[in-house]
């Protein structure tokens, strides 16, 4: 299947050609497929946040390639719209750029822009408030400053979903949430991925939620793909995860010291299922 | 636990906005908080636990009941001085704490402020830096640090002020897996060196590490005890909205299969040497374990 989002080779450099120069991303890579939930994992400073923000145009490659549905990123003749109405990014604490007073304008804004009617405004903001668990009806008229935290990060995401897209790219969804509300958003990102086909693409920190949620992993270290695979695969490299600042899953930690005592541990547990049907078979063989 | 040196009792609380409703964020907690004790506070976002921490130091004042901090009322604005001494705060993003361009006069700041003679403020400073291992990085700028590195710099800027109890309200929040390691380690070293630790936090193998936690919701203390105690009530803390560490669940499942198996397991090591226990292995141990890739 031909992916929807491929990034060869990419490179960025931040203040090109100023004392200050940093380099970013030295080689990256990354493939969405259409309907694929890929996560993006790497400590701070590896260029995760770099390689998420040329998904959606908002950085253009120096170097490489970036295609969005066949459009070529580099082209400077490109039209950028289209690939941002492909693309919709969602940065960290998206809870913290709401600027309309209430709930029904601040999800209508993106639609307005792009000179939708009325009635379209109306049928999109509604949908896309459904579907990240915000009823249209309780929370349009709703002041945006007077919701909890999660709720003000999902009406940002229904934001971006009234545009439509068809990949939805989450930089850290998750972070500073309580375990309940990081629960609801990984089922609204799952159900928008079944019921709406979109394609999801999210940077995490967790891994007990990368293992529950995603199909794909890249890990980004210094600037490039270190590792790629299912998670399966990528779990399974914990040395190599260590060595890049990063964790596995406790019950994957838990696989691996078990195999040191000389018990038969498979080593492609990654979810607590999983754990326990391994766990299982290991006490009654 | 040693003497209290927090006594919170009875304190009610409410933000209050122009003519909204007033939202009640604290409805009688009473909690003592013992010299050099470990403690860790969770519960779900609006459980109110931020809001307590910031009664801790007095940074927030109750509505009613009091909270003593060695004894001094944090409602008495003569004392309020000796209060933010005595309760040092470290909040979850490191680039709203951090104010100097080098390290060194970031953890400074305080000590300069409180006019000490600068032979005491150089001591307080490496010193300080020393306790969170961050001496190497002393002149570099802050905001080329790592989030783990930013958040050591802020906890060593809070010690330079010698205080008796340090509270870190979700100060691992905002940090990759390396980072809340960094500063895991750097709160558990100072804990042995007798400092109080207040941990608010969502991650649950922090709370683990506690000596004691407690968990509030709706701004009441609804359960209280060891690590072990709190963590058996997965039941609860599920409706709740919290979790438990995925080892805890693991034990969990495992127990109701089969009776001998723990139900409770805090941490992998712990979980591991259970099962390892309880399996063929230790019956009839292999001459030669082979070699685990991981």
């Amino acid at each position: 299947m031909a992916g929807i989002i491929e990034v060869r080779d990419l490179w960025h450099t931040y203040l090109r050609g100023t004392p200050l120069e940093a380099q970013a991303l030295t080689g990256a890579d990354f493939d969405l497929a259409p309907r694929e939930i890929a996560a993006i994992i790497g400590h701070t400073g590896s260029g995760k946040s770099t390689l998420v923000q040329h998904l959606n145009g908002l950085l253009r490659p120096q170097r490489g390639t970036v295609r969005v549905a066949g459009l070529d990123l580099a082209d400077p003749g490109l039209d950028i719209r289209q690939v941002r109405r492909l693309v919709g990014l969602v940065f960290q604490f998206p809870e913290q750029q709401l600027f309309e007073p209430t709930v029904g304008d601040d999800v209508a804004f993106g639609p307005r822009k792009l000179g939708c009617d009325r009635a379209e405004v109306r049928r999109r903001v509604r949908e896309a408030m459904e579907a990240v668990g915000l009823g249209f009806e309780a929370f349009k008229d709703r002041y945006t400053f007077g919701l909890s935290g999660g709720e003000m990060r999902r009406v940002a995401i229904a934001g971006v979903l009234a545009l439509e897209p068809q990949v939805l790219v989450l930089d850290e969804p998750t972070a500073s949430l309580d375990p309940q509300g990081r629960l609801e958003l990984l089922g609204t990102v799952l159900r928008l991925r079944d019921e709406r086909g979109i394609g999801v693409v999210f940077v995490s920190h967790n891994m007990e939620e990368v293992a529950e949620l995603a199909e794909r992993v890249w890990v980004i270290a210094g600037g490039r793909t270190a590792l790629s695979g299912s998670v399966q695969e990528v779990f399974w490299r914990a040395e190599r995860l260590r060595e890049l600042g990063l964790g596995v899953p406790q019950v994957t930690r838990l696989m691996g010291l078990l195999r040191e005592r000389g018990l038969a541990a498979p080593t492609d547990v990654i979810t607590l299922d999983q754990a326990e049907a391994a766990v299982w078979t290991i006490l009654n063989s | 636990m040693g003497e209290p040196l927090i006594v919170v009792e009875d304190v009610r609380f409410e933000y209050r906005g122009r003519g909204a409703e007033p939202i009640r964020a604290l409805d009688g907690i009473s909690l003592a908080i013992g010299a050099g004790e470990r403690l860790a506070i969770v519960g779900q976002n609006g459980s109110g636990k931020s809001t307590l921490a910031k009664h801790l130091n007095g940074l927030l004042l109750p509505g009613s009941g009091r909270v003593l901090v060695a004894g001094m009322d944090t409602r008495d604005p003569a004392r309020r001085r000796d209060v933010r001494q005595t309760v040092g705060m470290v909040f979850q993003n490191p680039d709203n704490q951090l104010v100097a361009t080098v390290v060194e006069e970031d953890v400074a700041f305080g000590p300069e402020n409180l006019g000490l003679p600068s032979d005491e403020i150089r001591r307080r400073v490496d010193e300080s830096l020393d306790r969170v291992e961050l001496s190497h990085l002393r002149l570099r700028p802050p905001h080329l640090l790592s989030g783990g590195q930013k958040q050591r710099v802020a906890i060593a800027g809070v010690l330079a002020m010698r205080p008796r109890v340090l509270v870190l309200d979700e100060s691992t929040a905002l940090l990759d897996p390396l980072g809340r390691a960094e500063v895991r380690a750097a709160v558990r070293r100072l804990h042995s060196e007798g400092t109080t630790v207040v941990q608010i936090t969502h991650f649950m193998e922090e709370a683990v590490e506690a000596e004691r936690i407690v968990v509030l919701s709706g701004g009441q203390i609804v359960l209280e005890g060891s690590p072990r105690e709190v963590f058996r009530e997965a039941e609860l803390l599920r409706e709740l909205r919290l979790d438990v560490p995925q080892v805890a669940a693991l034990a969990k499942r495992i127990s109701r299969r089969r009776p001998d198996f723990p139900s409770i397991l805090l941490d992998v090591e712990e979980a591991a040497e259970a099962i390892v226990e309880r399996s063929a292995v230790s019956r009839q141990r292999p001459a030669d374990a082979p070699n685990a890739d991981c």
